[in-house]
Formats: C-alpha cells, sequence, structure tokens
C-alpha cells in the first residue's frame, strides 16, 4: 500500500502510483479494488486538506481527484498542491461549470465514476503520461463552449478556436467512442487522436475566454 | 352531422342539388326549383350552383366506385340539355325584365354558363380521353362564342372612335381579356379539386394514426413485454404499470412535452430508460433549441433506438449524442453490443422500421443504421426542424 518502489528501471512495465481523493470512504475502496493490480494506490485524502497533505507525502504519478470536496473542492485541491502532479477529475456532478472549472484549474482529464475498472486504468495510465483524458460529456461541454456561444474577450486566433479536425475527434468522443475507435474512424493514429485532444485541453486552460466557467453557469446545465 | 357531396348519380347537372338536397333532407325537387327561379334574379342561383359545384366534393363512394355512370351516360346528356334549355329559358324572361347589364345580355350569359359548365363536367366524367376533350372544347367554343357576340353587340350599339384602327384594336383588347378570365374560370374546377384536398387530409389522419400506432408500440407495448419478463417481481411490476399509466395518462390528455426544450425532453428519455432496463444511458448534448413537432418526433425515434440497445445489444451502457446546431438537429445512439446486421431487419422488426426509419421519414428526417456483429451499433438520426415554431 505504502510501499514505495523506487525509480523503475527503463523499459520495465511502469506501475504508477496514485493518491485517491474522494470524500466518499465507499467509492475509495471500490475504485482501490478496482485498479489495484494495474496500478499503485499509494495514499488517500477525504477533504481537502488530508488530500494536499497526500499528494505533497506521496508524490504520486495521478491523483484520482473528486470534483465536490469538503474544503473547497477539488480545483482547491490542485490550488495548493500545486500542478506538478497530474490530476484526473472523477466525479458523479455533471454541472458543465464544475467540469469546465476543474479542468481550467490544471486537472488533465475528466471521467465519470461509473466509468469501468480498465476505462479507469486506461485513463490514469494515458494522464500519467501526459495526454489528456476526455470523457463524452466533458467532449460535450468542450464543444458547447467553443461553438461561438460565448463572447470572446480578447480574440486569440489560434486559442478561441478549434480546428474542424479537433472538433470532429472530440464529437466522436462524445459519441462514446474510445481513443482507439476514433482512431480508426478517421484513419489516424491513436498517437494523432492524443495530440488532438491534448491540444485541445491546452486551450480549454490557456484560452482567453474567462468567461468559459460563467458559460456553464449562465446555461443552466443540469 | 356528415358534410354534403355532389351526388352524381341523380344528377341533371353536376349533383349539386341533389347534394344539397340530400343534406337538408329536402325533396331534389325544391332545391331544383329554388335555383333555377332564383336565377330570375341576376342569375344568382346560377352562381350559387358554380360556387358550390367547384367546393363540393364528388361522394366518396361514386368516386371510388364506377360502372354506373357509364351505363346512364346518354340519359345523363339527355338531362343536360334539358337543364341548358331551362337555363336559356330563364335567360329569356331575365332579358324580357331586367333592363341593367346582365339583362340586356341574358342570353350571352346563359350560354357562356352552359359552356363553362360543360368544360367544369368533363372533370367528373370517366369517360375516353378523346370524347373529354370534344366536351372540353364545345364548352370553351359555347363560351367564346357568347362573349363575340357581347362584342358584336357593343360594336355596332356604338362607336369608340372615328378611327377604325383604334376601334380594331380596343375590340381585340377586349376579346382577349374576355378569353382570359374565360380560360381561368373554366380551369377552376381542375385547381379547386375539392377532392384532392380531402385526400390530403385522409393521409394527414392515416399520419397520425401511423405516429399514434408507433407511440403505443414504443411505449404500452414495450412495457408489457418487460412486465411479462418480471411477472413474479411484483414490486417491479407494479413500478413499471405506474410509470406506464402516468406516461400514457400524459400522451392522451396532457400537454406533453412541448413547453421543454429537446434537451430536457432527451434527459427525460434517458432517466426514463435507466429506470426500466439495467443499462446506464450516457447522455451527452450540445447546444439546445425548443421542441417543435420534429423535434419531438426526433426524441421519440431516439427513445427506440435506446430501447433497442437496452433490449437487444446485451451492452450494460448506451451513448447518446445530441447535437442541435443550424437548422437541423442530430441523435447518435451507440452500444458496444452483439450488433446485427441491417439486412436482418425483417418486417417483424417494427421497432427499427416503423419507429424509427418511418417516423423519422414522415417528419422529413433520416436515420442511419451502422452495425457490426459482435463490435455493436450506432444508429444515426438527423432532423431539420422548422423555426416556424413560434419562438423570436
Amino acid at each position: 500500500m505504502s510501499d514505495q518502489t523506487s525509480e523503475e528501471a527503463p523499459g520495465e512495465v511502469t506501475t504508477y502510483k496514485v493518491v485517491i481523493v474522494d470524500d466518499h470512504a465507499m467509492l475509495r475502496t471500490g475504485v482501490r479494488s478496482e485498479i489495484t493490480p494495474a496500478v499503485d494506490v499509494v495514499g488517500e485524502g477525504e477533504d481537502v486538506a488530508t488530500g494536499v497533505a497526500a499528494i505533497l507525502d506521496k508524490h504520486p504519478d495521478v491523483v484520482l481527484l473528486d470534483v465536490h470536496l469538503p474544503g473547497g473542492g477539488g480545483a482547491e485541491v490542485i490550488r495548493q498542491a500545486g500542478t506538478d502532479t497530474r490530476y484526473l477529475a472523477l466525479s458523479v456532478s455533471d454541472a458543465a461549470e464544475d467540469v469546465i472549472g476543474i479542468i481550467r484549474a490544471g486537472a488533465r482529464g475528466y471521467v465519470t465514476k461509473s466509468i469501468s475498472g480498465p476505462d479507469l486504468i486506461d485513463a490514469i495510465t494515458r494522464v500519467a503520461e501526459g495526454d489528456a483524458v476526455f470523457s463524452p460529456r466533458l467532449a460535450g461541454f468542450v464543444l458547447d463552449a467553443f461553438s461561438g456561444s460565448i463572447e470572446v474577450e480578447k480574440v486569440d486566433e489560434d486559442l478561441d478556436r478549434l480546428s474542424a479536425r479537433e472538433q470532429e475527434v472530440l464529437r466522436l468522443i462524445a459519441r462514446g467512442y474510445s481513443y482507439r475507435e476514433v482512431a480508426r474512424e478517421l484513419f489516424i493514429s491513436i498517437k494523432t487522436v492524443e495530440t488532438h485532444v491534448s491540444a485541445v485541453l491546452r486551450k480549454l486552460q490557456l484560452s482567453n475566454r474567462h468567461q468559459l466557467t460563467r458559460w456553464a453557469t449562465d446555461r443552466k446545465l443540469v | 352531422m356528415p358534410r354534403a357531396y355532389r351526388r352524381l348519380d341523380s344528377a341533371f347537372v353536376a349533383g349539386v342539388a341533389s347534394g344539397v338536397a340530400g343534406y337538408f333532407r329536402v325533396s331534389v325537387w325544391v332545391v331544383r326549383a329554388i335555383l333555377l327561379l332564383s336565377c330570375a334574379w341576376k342569375f344568382s342561383g346560377g352562381v350559387a350552383y358554380g360556387l358550390l359545384w367547384l367546393f363540393l366534393a364528388v361522394s366518396p363512394d361514386e368516386r371510388s366506385g364506377k360502372g354506373k355512370r357509364g351505363a346512364a351516360a346518354w340519359g345523363a346528356v339527355g338531362l343536360w340539355v334539358l337543364s341548358a334549355a331551362a337555363l336559356v329559358g330563364v335567360a329569356f324572361i331575365v332579358r324580357w325584365y331586367d333592363t341593367s347589364v346582365i339583362g340586356t345580355y341574358a342570353l350571352e350569359i346563359a350560354v357562356a354558363t352552359i359552356g363553362v359548365g360543360l368544360v367544369w363536367r368533363m372533370r367528373d366524367v370517366r369517360g375516353a380521353w378523346w370524347l373529354r376533350l370534344i366536351g372540353v372544347i364545345s364548352g370553351v367554343m359555347l363560351a367564346w362564342v357568347s362573349i363575340a357576340m357581347v362584342t358584336a353587340s357593343e360594336v355596332s350599339s356604338r362607336v369608340w372612335s372615328a378611327d377604325l384602327a383604334v376601334n380594331a384594336i380596343v375590340v381585340s383588347a377586349l376579346l382577349m381579356g374576355a378569353t382570359l378570365v374565360m380560360c381561368v374560370v373554366c380551369g377552376a374546377a381542375w385547381v379547386v379539386h375539392p377532392e384532392r384536398a380531402e385526400e390530403r387530409e385522409a393521409a394527414l389522419v392515416a399520419a397520425t394514426k401511423a405516429d399514434m400506432a408507433a407511440h403505443l408500440h414504443d411505449s404500452v407495448l414495450q412495457t408489457l413485454a418487460v412486465i411479462q419478463k418480471q411477472a413474479d417481481d411484483t414490486a417491479v411490476v407494479a413500478r413499471l404499470a405506474r410509470a406506464q399509466e402516468k406516461e400514457l395518462r400524459t400522451y392522451l390528455y396532457g400537454e406533453a412535452l412541448d413547453e421543454e426544450s429537446f434537451k430536457a425532453a432527451m434527459r427525460e428519455v434517458a432517466d426514463e430508460l435507466e429506470a426500466t432496463y439495467p443499462i446506464r444511458v450516457e447522455l451527452v448534448s450540445v447546444g439546445d433549441h425548443e421542441l417543435t413537432p420534429a423535434l419531438e418526433a426526433l426524441v421519440a425515434a431516439a427513445r427506440e433506438a435506446s430501447v433497442n440497445a437496452a433490449k437487444h445489444s446485451g451492452a450494460e451502457q448506451v451513448d447518446v449524442y445530441t447535437e442541435v446546431s443550424g437548422s437541423s438537429a442530430q441523435v447518435f445512439v451507440r452500444d458496444r453490443g452483439k450488433g446485427f446486421s441491417p439486412e436482418e431487419i425483417g418486417e417483424d422488426r417494427m421497432g427499427i422500421r416503423r419507429s424509427i426509419i418511418g417516423r423519422m421519414n414522415r417528419h422529413g428526417g433520416r436515420a442511419s443504421i451502422r452495425s457490426t456483429p459482435d463490435e455493436g451499433t450506432e444508429i444515426e438520426l438527423t432532423m431539420p426542424y422548422g423555426k416556424d415554431a413560434g419562438d423570436e
């Protein structure tokens, strides 16, 4: 559990270190049992304070972070623990403001708690390797946010627009396609799909659309 | 009270009098007498007859059945001639006491009326095409003769100008104008065509009925199927029955979903599906629009597609993606279940054929199905929605 393997030798199959921060003990146990053989759960947290402490103490590769936490929410954890660690948001909340909010705070992906074990392991691996993980729902929110319904304060052409290809990729993800299926559908490599999604993530985090989060509130999404 | 129809089997001219008499339950001779006598006052009976002729449809059983009219054809011609003679007779009386323009040209008006009547009559007749053509041509000739008669009498009674050329131009202009009016009047019977309007109405009724059947299939029959499978679990059966009752009540008497948005309606479908079947529905919506009838049909088709996935695919999750953009809305329903090959959709698969494809087509949309055995199924629904839904 807390035994820390030192740096793995290159070429070995990497077992990533994970910290789970969620206020429901039952969910932490459930997630842990689902992913344990494949990844190494090195710590847990149940609110902002214990979560930040666990992260700073264990230096995990990936933090599974609940959006809603006592003491300020997942975004506050990222603010205090810093963005050197990679975060994957895990939530039952589908409110767009929460999802977009935590992504803009620095999370590299968002999945719902109903995700299957193998899919979650996949997502953790992807985030650990520096890629982005978009659930269908997040892809939908991003498509909505960039569809031009938001006023742009300071126009930065590159950051405030999704390319046609990026839109295509997002739309397929929103339809429930895995990265592999997206790649097959568009006749591109999985690596290219990952590149597109990472580009979208960067735009989402760096775009000058300060109203991105307000957009979600205005629309009274679910 | 049923509507009035023209009755051709007991017709003198076009069956208007018999139709009206049948409608008011009076003797047909009373109606005929009133129509003919009222012609004595500026042909008002004739005008009324003409309008009724235009807007009353031929009775439905006569439209479908044939035969009887062919046998009585020669008798019908005799009755027609008799009616024409009666009209000419009335015209002589009118000319005798009425000093207005109508009175002066009563005879010509009667002849023109007979001509137009002959043309109109040809629409109802089921004879050989050349017989009907002869009828049309002679009708037009009659009407035109009356125009020529009026023009000739005008020319002889007054002179517009000393210049002969000017007179010639005026006369030909009059003739041309009158001919144009005559053509329009003659064509009216073909343009108005009340039978066609009635058939459109019938088609609309049929479409509504098909929609209703599709709806009942989607809701009640599906629920009954689920209830049969879980008959031993009384709690589940009670819940299903309650939910179905509520849904059916809303459909039959309620204001339905009209005031809601497309997105809200899809959300409702997803919730309902998760409550009824052991399946997870991952719904992602981009864009929204107020519900229009077309969008309601789209929601219903998407619902059926999701139900199919829940019932037949064997998958644990169905992904539903909706996108409203520009002037059309799209829904993708995808499962990673066992799939099927689209050619296998037999007539018995009412769900796909009628509830999805048929429903989409009826409202101007389209559905395409992509399915690979063992990999899953994706149903794509595209529906253009009207901007006429009363927003903005």
